[in-house]
């Protein structure tokens, strides 16, 4: 992304010209200093928003004390991570993350990608720009609505789903408090929302596609699904890397939101992720040292994830986000 | 033979069809059913025996969402946030973008530095405590200022700068214009799609907020609708709240959370097709390239 970024385009503000004796930084200032005021408030913003919290982190190492600073009051070392680490219930929630993260990778972008395939496969431009503009609808609607709607779908007493399988002599089944069923339901309605609007970026990599390229192999007499195969995939693979690298950085930070409105104390067992865990341990019991580590410890490690996958990606399909 | 004459191909087109014909239904029929219900009877409602359709009028569910003043006070709060977050966020990612679409010096720093903050936040405590410590908590301030400038926004935005035609801004500056004129006289004029893209973005996100109002809030007046919706739906709040009494008789849990979460989620609805054309557009000129 950055060296797409990057790319050399010399625009009017910085040419160098020629026959100007000095190059020194005060002319250079002379010259852009208006773009350097543009900047000033957002640096701000960054330094105090983004770059604060991010030392804020400090608080992992130190004690904090109501109503002191809030960057603690006395280094304590790794004592808060190694309190977490020896809790059963972090680890409960660290692999509830990782379990929900590798589904939820492993489903939704496969998903999205085929969803593209087969849109590109309708040739009437009227009835594709229909079916696409109705798939990210959900995409904008609150979490909070989606699950209201599912708990209304799913009610075990007056439920649309519930009220189908009794037809078929199914047994109502209590979707939002079944331990097995939350995982399901995670992903499901994830797909749900999310399909339509993550294929855009899969679409487009579709139609940027050299049309040369498919006349070529229907002249060699590839069918459909071959040309699928060994064209249009192929030439995916860049977009296709990156949207996996990009939501591996999310790994750790499953939709945080959406499991804590999913939750119910009958389903806490499957429901408590990571950032849950650190949501009540923190903002719940004013354990704000604690939750400190764990949000820290589970940052580092997403930050880790990223670094190697870009780097495997480097390295296998020569495809890599910086 | 070709393949688009081979009968399997039309076979698959055929499936292909009905299959989106199945995927438009999955996504329409929930809001449907929701639209059913909240405009039905009580008793049809909990009895289960509403689909797609109502079953015995009854409009309890809005005459109580559209009369009760802390819900219509939270449909105010929620637009003040909307407003504000989406015009300080749009000003603030504009100027932001802008010069960095330039060659200045320090840039590939500046945006490396935005780069970091995609990946490695400083997570939820920290980001609280600092809300805290900057005396925010429970002010409109710690909805708004702290999701401003979102990151992966911005490069869209800084990508759309660059694609701005050189010569354009090279004529103002020789008209005299310094680059703070040309931004705001010239560029932003010509870069409606963006800003609308972004508008809808920013207004979607800002509408749907409901976390940060939940931790940041602590007076109940100042809720936006989706943490009250969100209160609704947990049905905590409903029997014993302001939402008790006479107008609660004759009116189903399951038509009154239906009608809130129709009266949060149309606006939306209403706003994305005037700006549909623009977003795609907006969307795929960060993305794509990446």
């Amino acid at each position: 992304m950055d060296q797409t970024l990057a790319t050399e385009k010399k625009s009017m503000g910085t040419i160098k010209q020629k026959g100007m004796r000095r190059t020194g930084l005060g002319v250079y200032l002379r010259k852009n200093y208006y773009y350097y005021i543009l900047l000033l408030l957002p640096i701000v913003y960054f330094a105090v928003f983004r770059y604060g919290p991010i030392i804020g982190n400090v608080l992992a190492f130190r004690r904090y004390v109501p109503g002191g600073s809030i960057y603690g009051e006395k280094w304590v070392g790794l004592k808060y991570f190694k309190l977490f680490l020896h809790d059963p219930n972090f680890w409960t929630a660290f692999k509830n993350t990782w379990l929900l993260s590798f589904y939820h990778l492993l489903i939704t972008v496969p998903v999205a990608i085929l969803f593209a395939l087969l849109v590109n496969e309708i040739k009437s431009a009227k009835l594709r720009n229909a079916v696409q503009t109705i798939s990210y609808f959900p995409n904008f609607i609150s979490i909070v609505v989606v699950i209201g709607m599912m708990k209304e779908l799913l009610s075990p007493t007056y439920g649309l789903v519930n009220k189908a399988l009794g037809m078929i002599g199914i047994h109502s089944i209590f979707f939002m408090n079944e331990p097995g069923w939350f995982r399901t339901l995670y992903i499901s309605s994830e797909v749900w929302q999310y399909t339509g609007w993550n294929s855009i970026i899969f679409f487009a990599a579709i139609t940027a596609i050299d049309p040369q390229l498919y006349e070529a192999a229907e002249m060699d007499g590839a069918g459909r699904l071959k040309q699928i195969i060994h064209i249009t995939i192929p030439q995916m693979m860049p977009t296709i890397s990156i949207v996996y690298i990009l939501s591996l950085g999310q790994l750790m930070n499953v939709a945080f939101e959406k499991v804590l409105l999913m939750y119910t104390p009958s389903n806490s067992q499957v429901s408590d992720v990571v950032e849950t865990f650190v949501y009540r341990m923190g903002l719940e019991s004013s354990n704000y040292s604690f939750a400190t580590a764990v949000g820290l410890f589970s940052g580092i490690l997403g930050l880790a994830i990223v670094v190697m996958a870009n780097y495997l990606s480097k390295k296998v399909t020569r495809h890599s986000l910086y | 033979m070709l393949y688009r004459k081979t009968f399997e191909y039309r076979l698959f087109k055929i499936i292909n069809v009905l299959f989106m014909a199945l995927v438009v239904c999955g996504v329409m029929l929930p809001f449907l059913h929701l639209l059913a219900v909240s405009f039905s009877d009580s008793a049809a409602n909990t009895s289960g025996k509403v689909h797609f359709v109502p079953i015995g009028w009854n409009l309890e569910a809005y005459k109580l969402i559209f009369r009760h003043p802390s819900i219509l006070n939270g449909f105010w709060n929620a637009i003040v946030q909307t407003t504000v977050g989406t015009l300080i966020s749009l000003f603030m990612m504009t100027i932001c973008a802008y010069p960095l679409s330039k060659q200045i010096k320090g840039r590939k720093v500046f945006i490396w530095l935005i780069m970091v903050t995609m990946f490695f936040n400083g997570g939820l405590i920290p980001t609280y405590m600092l809300v805290k410590g900057l005396g925010l908590l429970d002010t409109l301030w710690a909805i708004v200022l702290p999701s401003c400038i979102m990151p992966y926004f911005l490069m869209i935005m800084i990508n759309f700068f660059q694609s701005f035609p050189d010569n354009i801004e090279e004529s103002a500056l020789i008209d005299g214009l310094n680059p703070i004129q040309i931004l705001f006289l010239i560029v932003l004029p010509l870069s409606k799609a963006i800003l609308a893209a972004m508008s809808l973005f920013l207004v979607v996100m800002f509408w749907n907020n409901w976390f940060n109002s939940l931790i940041y809030l602590n007076t109940p007046e100042k809720y936006p609708i989706m943490l009250i919706v969100r209160n609704i739906l947990e049905g905590a709040n409903m029997v014993n709240s302001p939402l008790q009494g006479g107008a609660m008789k004759n009116l189903s849990t399951a038509s009154l959370q239906a009608a809130a979460i129709m009266a949060t989620t149309l606006p939306i609805f209403c706003t994305i097709p005037f700006v549909q054309k623009h977003f795609a557009k907006g969307v795929l000129l960060g993305a794509v390239k990446g």
